[in-house]
């Protein structure tokens, strides 16, 4: 296999400065997986469909997506020429050093730490726990996106 | 055995049984005690003694399983005394009894009579039949027995209702035959005398006793009447036991009966009868009315050996006197049904009698479908009959009242099932005629019938036909368009096809009075809407209509003018081209009606800011433009030798205007639908079909038009429907690679490569990339120019190869590079690994230099590299729910791999693959620039090495991704197996089962190169076995072990698609070769789990001869030598593998029929 896993982790600037919380789009442009904002949350989209107000009706795009954040299922029914916002949606890795109190310590790249986001109450919370209590060395996934972050996803670290 | 004690616990399981929450449980102990040993007489004493039905039925099964299990162990009169206590049992309570139960016990008297039929000689079958028919004459109780004796008996002899009684196939299909040559002919005379007595009566309606007798003798007519008799296909090898198994076969087989069944059948009054008892139904609601319908409708369909007779000459030939007069019969009283049918106003109330129009229109198409036109057309009654049936389609399709109402009541179904019957007439009619001239000119004159007067009439009522069928069409507007359930992703052409193939059929009859109708009609709408548009008409409300009714105006035109085109130049129609060569200058119909089309789409075809653009239809303009697909095929610069035609469409005269008009509409159309997808996609069409067309093309890339709309394309990329992206940049690059003028062609070339690039290039060097290409807007910019690039590189050819390739390999690191940047982003990842796949899959190796070979390989395994690193720890969900969207980046994977292997070696014997392996490698010489790159090997190693491992069962569910894996796999074993030692264990194993997943797979093909796979991977380890010096082979011999296992065991005991025998059989071959010990050992095996010594023997007779005939295939001169030559191809196919395939097939014939139960 390759050799030992190295993680270059970019230097993002933080959400909401400079970068744009979201981007417009032509409705009818959209992707199955990929994000929209509905009422203000911003979600992947799970499926997507035109319908029609009536068979010689204009194009609408019916969407069901899923908050990025909470999983929570919402749909929207729109105009396929109209436009609707994307959220730039940014994922960041992190090796995970320490959890204190209910919140990750997490390693960021100039070797200082990030220590404001909250072990997810759920099951990924539970994992990234027990893991951690085990000694693994594990990588956490953070994503943020409009102002908000949390941790969705880690896998161990790649052992030499 | 305490019988008492048994029955209490049996009464406790049956309730256990019957509570939902225990029923698994009641279900285990029901199951344990059917098959405990010698349970008859306490099935008998429970049957006897229990008060409760549920408990009688589940006794009454056991005992059926129990007494066919148990057959041969019992005195035989028990077994006929057990028999005969069940059919006195059932007659002395048949009263009381719920009608499952009697049928249940009726069902266990066949069984067990079905059980013995083989072993039992003709006088102790007779004597049953004797007591059955002593119960037909008997009370009324036993009558009714004796006819559900009836009933069961043809059930459990027929091919497909028979019970799992755990016999062997040749046990079924023999007891069938003798079932319908003994005892099927005189059961269906017994039940026909029945009948006729009970109708003689006359009290027959008033008795509910009486009419459930009826009921049943119908249900035992219409079994025998779908009796199927065996035939050839009924073969251990082809036959199955699987109920409703080859639909298609039985279809065929059903209706035909065999010459025995003439007096049976072909008689005028038993065809009488069935009519007379259907009028003398006071409630054709009745189950009894829907039995007789059943049969009503099977008479129309008799067919087979039952018509045909022995020449003076000793041929059979078909009878066609005997055949008019009893179609000739069969009319008159159709006819009388159809008149009673109308008469009773039965559009007005449809929902009660719509199960008569069933059966009305079906005897017709069964009537049209069965007999040949030269037959039925002589019958007197024949006309007569095609009057009826063109008035009652009028009818059917007449919109009377609420038309909500209409559409729920379903006669518009049975209307197209009669459109669909007058298709098939006109072209039978056609066929005929042409007969009838090739007939003339060998000096044949055989006038079966007057066929002037039926085209005559037929003419006549085409039009009518068509009329109406446009006129409904035309009224459904409404019920269409305010129809909320739209049929999701269904259009009309797709849904209607049938119904709009047959209207082009019927409209041709008469082109002048069918295209004048629809020319007059579109006329009429178009002048409506444009005064909409310009404001002269205030009734906006009605654009919906109009656009439904041009719409449909559209689809048929152009059904009526054009063939559908199936790869070549559909040929205009001749009925057209005879229309048109009857023209005058200005009233051809053909051009008028397609000028007139393309006017509506320019007048719907307005401005992006007009406030008309609220009125107009997305789909009207998709179908226009369906249109002017379907109609440039045959018609658009093409030499017609029509002077009309050609003066408005050929090339040199009106052709270029109307390509004009159409680019025209095409870049505005862009413009103002750029949010509909499925008009983009008709846009793409267009395209493709134009890109096949040499002249079309040549002129499209001299037109401003066309340069105009690539640019708009190109610019306007991010607003239109990814959907759309890749065909669409595919279908303009073709039509610039098939470009004959050079310059042309390198103009557009360049057009679009720097287009291409620019739009990477203006990310990629972009100074804030690194920090912004997780915005939203930079993922949608490079997703988009991938799937550019991908439809750039899918039409490369051998024409294009070369520039395609120098635009691609210009960026392969840049596209690594994204890959590694977007680890974290699955949905950018698919887009980069199907650049690659779509490359090697479609460019043309040929035209590449070694060098260019080498920076690909490179930048293959670059790509590998990084993709093993993104998915490393990445947790991969998938759900049954997902589709195979899921795996899209393993199946480019799979198929970068296998290609880039085909690319190398197909076709090339082993020695030619060895030699070019060998030749590669021999110039990678680490000293020198250019030639220290990966090789085809080292890449594809490496590659599986980072795939199989994530390749799971469940994904292997997916089809495609099956086929491809199945693909990668057999190139693998094909071209490298000598290299598969170095392979770690778990990852052959896994490649391997694979190949064992795959022969099972429902897709023939996926099975099929499985097997090929195996064919290869066998004569490999056989071929080099011989050599004592070659590579070890002890890693392999596991594996073939286990493939032979389960190709022997698909032979002998599993249903499989014939399609296989060829593959299959070559595996078989070669894995034995390669395993010959592991052969015999499971010969062995096999006739040792056989319990009786009689089938052992011809299992071990049949194995061992099928080995015999494979060792002596491989000693005769020059086989060996073929064999290996066919190594790398995996195909054995040739003449001398045919004594191994006939031994097979024998082999197989011989020991299926007794290996597989039912």
């Amino acid at each position: 296999m390759s050799a030992p896993e190295e993680e270059h982790h970019e230097e993002f600037e933080a959400v909401g400065a400079g970068a744009s919380e979201t981007y417009p789009i032509q409705c009818s442009a959209l992707r199955k997986n990929g994000h929209v904002v509905i009422k203000g949350r911003p979600c992947k989209i799970v499926d997507m469909s035109t319908s029609k107000t009536g068979k010689h009706g204009h194009a609408k795009v019916h969407l069901v997506a899923t908050d990025i954040f909470t999983g929570k299922k919402l749909e929207d029914l729109s105009p396929s020429t109209h436009n609707m916002n994307v959220p730039n949606v940014i994922r960041i890795e992190y090796p995970l050093l320490d959890i204190d109190d209910g919140f990750l310590s997490l390693m960021k790249e100039d070797g200082s730490t990030k220590d404001d986001i909250k072990v997810p109450d759920n099951e990924i919370g539970q994992q990234i726990e027990e893991g951690f209590a085990e000694g693994k060395e594990l990588i956490v996934t953070i994503v943020a996106a409009m102002g908000e972050e949390h941790a969705l996803s880690f896998k161990e670290a790649p052992k030499n | 055995m305490d019988l008492p004690a048994v029955h209490a616990q049996f009464e406790q399981a049956c309730l256990i049984f019957s509570q939902p929450a225990t029923r698994k449980e009641g279900e285990r102990i029901i199951t344990r005690f059917r098959s405990t040993p010698n349970i008859l007489p306490a099935c008998k004493y429970i049957i006897e003694h229990t008060q409760k039905d549920d408990v009688t039925f589940h006794a009454v099964m056991a005992l059926k399983e129990a007494v066919v299990r148990e057959y041969s162990l019992h005195p035989r009169a028990d077994i006929h005394a057990f028999r005969d206590w069940l059919l006195q049992f059932v007659s002395s309570r048949v009263e009381q009894m719920p009608g499952f139960l009697v049928s249940t016990i009726c069902h266990a008297v066949a069984v067990i009579f079905k059980r013995g039929c083989l072993d039992e000689s003709p006088q102790e079958k007779e004597a049953f039949f004797k007591g059955i028919t002593a119960m037909v004459n008997g009370a009324m109780n036993e009558r009714q027995v004796a006819l559900s004796v009836f009933s069961a008996l043809v059930d459990e002899f027929s091919s497909d209702r028979a019970s799992a009684v755990g016999l062997p196939y040749n046990f079924h299909v023999k007891s069938r035959k003798t079932f319908e040559e003994g005892e099927l002919p005189p059961v269906f005379l017994i039940v026909v005398q029945i009948l006729q007595h009970l109708m003689s009566t006359g009290t027959a309606m008033r008795d509910e006793k009486d009419v459930h007798l009826l009921t049943t003798c119908m249900e035992v007519l219409s079994k025998c009447l779908s009796w199927e008799f065996v035939s050839a296909d009924d073969n251990p090898l082809l036959g199955s036991l699987a109920p409703n198994s080859n639909y298609r076969a039985r279809a065929r087989h059903l209706g035909s009966f065999p010459t025995s069944w003439r007096d049976l059948l072909i008689r005028a009054d038993f065809i009488d009868m069935f009519f007379q008892l259907y009028h003398m139904i006071p409630d054709k609601t009745w189950r009894l009315a829907e039995k007789v319908r059943t049969c009503l409708i099977q008479l129309a369909g008799v067919h087979g050996a039952v018509f045909q007779t022995t020449d003076q000459e000793g041929r059979i030939v078909e009878d066609d006197m005997v055949q008019r007069s009893y179609i000739g019969r069969l009319l008159q009283n159709y006819l009388k049904l159809v008149e009673g049918f109308m008469a009773s106003d039965p559009f007005n109330s449809v929902n009660e009698c719509s199960d008569e129009l069933v059966c009305i229109t079906s005897m017709a198409t069964k009537i049209i479908q069965t007999y040949r036109l030269r037959v039925i057309a002589a019958v007197p009654e024949f006309l007569p009959f095609l009057n009826e049936l063109g008035k009652l389609n009028t009818a059917c399709y007449a919109i009377k009242g609420e038309d909500e109402d209409f559409w729920e009541t379903g006669a518009h179904e049975e209307g197209d099932e009669l459109l669909d019957l007058w298709a098939q007439l006109i072209e039978q009619a056609e066929d005929y005629a042409e007969e009838q001239v090739a007939l003339r000119s060998t000096g044949h004159n055989q006038q079966d019938f007057d066929l002037p007067q039926l085209n005559q009439f037929l003419t006549v009522v085409a039009y009518h036909i068509f009329e109406t069928y446009v006129n409904m069409r035309l009224e459904a507007a409404k019920h269409s368009i305010d129809d909320e359930d739209l049929g999701e992703e269904m259009t009309d052409d797709y849904m209607y096809e049938e119904q709009l193939v047959a209207v082009g059929i019927i409209a041709r009859m008469d082109p002048e009075k069918c295209l004048g109708k629809l020319q007059q009609l579109i006329n009429d709408r178009l002048a409506h809407v444009q005064a909409i548009f310009n404001g002269n008409n205030p009734q906006t409300n009605a654009m919906p209509y109009l656009s439904e009714h041009l719409h449909w105006l559209a689809l048929f035109t152009g059904h009526i003018l054009a063939h559908p085109s199936r790869g070549e130049i559909p040929e205009i129609p001749r009925a057209i081209m005879a229309m048109s060569a009857r023209c005058s200058e200005s009233g051809d119909l053909a051009v008028s009606l397609a000028t007139t089309l393309m006017n509506v789409l320019d007048v719907v075809s307005v401005d992006a800011d007009s406030p008309k653009l609220e009125f107009c239809s997305p789909l009207l303009t998709e179908t226009l433009l369906w249109f002017v697909e379907r109609w440039s095929e045959s018609y658009l610069f093409v030499q017609t030798g029509s002077p009309t035609l050609d003066r408005a469409f050929a090339p040199q005269f009106g052709g270029p205007h109307v390509l004009d008009f159409v680019l025209r509409v095409i870049q505005e159309t862009f413009v103002i639908w750029h949010g509909e997808e499925d008009l983009l996609m008709q846009i793409v069409n267009i395209m493709n079909t134009y890109s096949k067309r040499e002249a079309i093309r040549n002129s499209l890339l001299t037109s401003d038009k066309f340069e105009t709309l690539i640019g708009y394309f190109l610019g306007n990329l991010d607003r239109l429907p990814a959907g759309v992206h890749s065909p669409l940049i595919e279908s303009i690059t073709t039509i610039a690679s098939k470009c004959t003028d050079v310059a042309v062609k390198t103009h557009f070339f360049t057009r679009l490569t720097e287009a291409l690039e620019q739009r990477l290039i203006s990310v990629l060097h972009n100074p804030h990339f690194s920090q912004k290409y997780q915005d939203s807007e930079i993922i949608q910019h490079i997703v988009g120019t991938m799937e550019l690039y991908s439809g750039f590189v899918v039409a490369a050819d051998e024409t294009n190869t070369k520039q395609i390739y120098a635009a691609v390999s210009k960026y392969f690191d840049s596209f690594v590079q994204l890959l590694d940047l977007y680890r974290n982003h699955t949905d950018v990842e698919k887009y980069i690994l199907q650049i690659f796949a779509n490359l090697i899959r479609c460019q043309s190796f040929e035209e590449l230099t070694e060098a260019d070979c080498d920076k690909l390989y490179a930048a293959v395994m670059a790509l590998l590299k990084t993709y093993a690193k993104n998915t490393a720890g990445r947790v991969r969900m998938i759900r049954a729910s997902d589709d195979e969207e899921a795996v899209e980046d393993l199946s480019c994977i799979f198929d970068i791999l296998a290609q880039l292997m085909a690319s190398q070696y197909e076709g090339m014997t082993w020695e030619e693959t060895l030699a070019k392996r060998k030749s590669r490698s021999g110039t990678a010489n680490p000293g020198q620039p250019g030639s220290t790159g990966p090789d085809v090997a080292e890449v594809v190693f490496y590659g599986v090495g980072v795939v199989a491992p994530l390749v799971t069962d469940q994904m292997l569910q997916f089809p495609e991704l099956c086929k491809d894996y199945i693909t990668l796999v057999g190139n693998m074993v094909r071209y490298f197996p000598d290299r598969l030692s170095a392979l770690p264990p778990t990852l052959l194993a896994g490649l391997i089962q694979a190949l064992d997943f795959g022969m099972h797979n429902v897709m023939v093909e996926v099975a099929r190169s499985a097997f090929e796979a195996m064919t290869t991977l066998a004569l490999f380890a056989w071929d080099e076995g011989a050599h004592p010096v070659g590579v070890s082979l002890d890693f392999l011999c596991p594996h073939l072990d286990k493939l032979l296992t389960k190709t022997l065991s698909m032979f002998l005991f599993m249903e499989f698609d014939s399609g296989l025998m060829d593959s299959g059989g070559e595996a078989l071959f070669a894995l034995t070769l390669a395993r010959p010990q592991t052969y015999t050992a499971m010969v062995h095996h096999l006739v040792q789990q056989q319990p009786a010594p009689v089938f052992a023997q011809r299992l071990e007779a049949a194995l061992l001869g099928l080995h015999g005939s494979i060792a002596q295939t491989l000693q005769t001169p020059g086989n060996a030598d073929r064999l290996r030559a066919a190594r790398s191809e995996g195909l054995v196919a040739g003449p001398w593998l045919g004594p191994y395939r006939k031994r097979l097939e024998s082999a197989l014939m011989d020991v299926r029929g007794f290996l597989r139960v039912k």
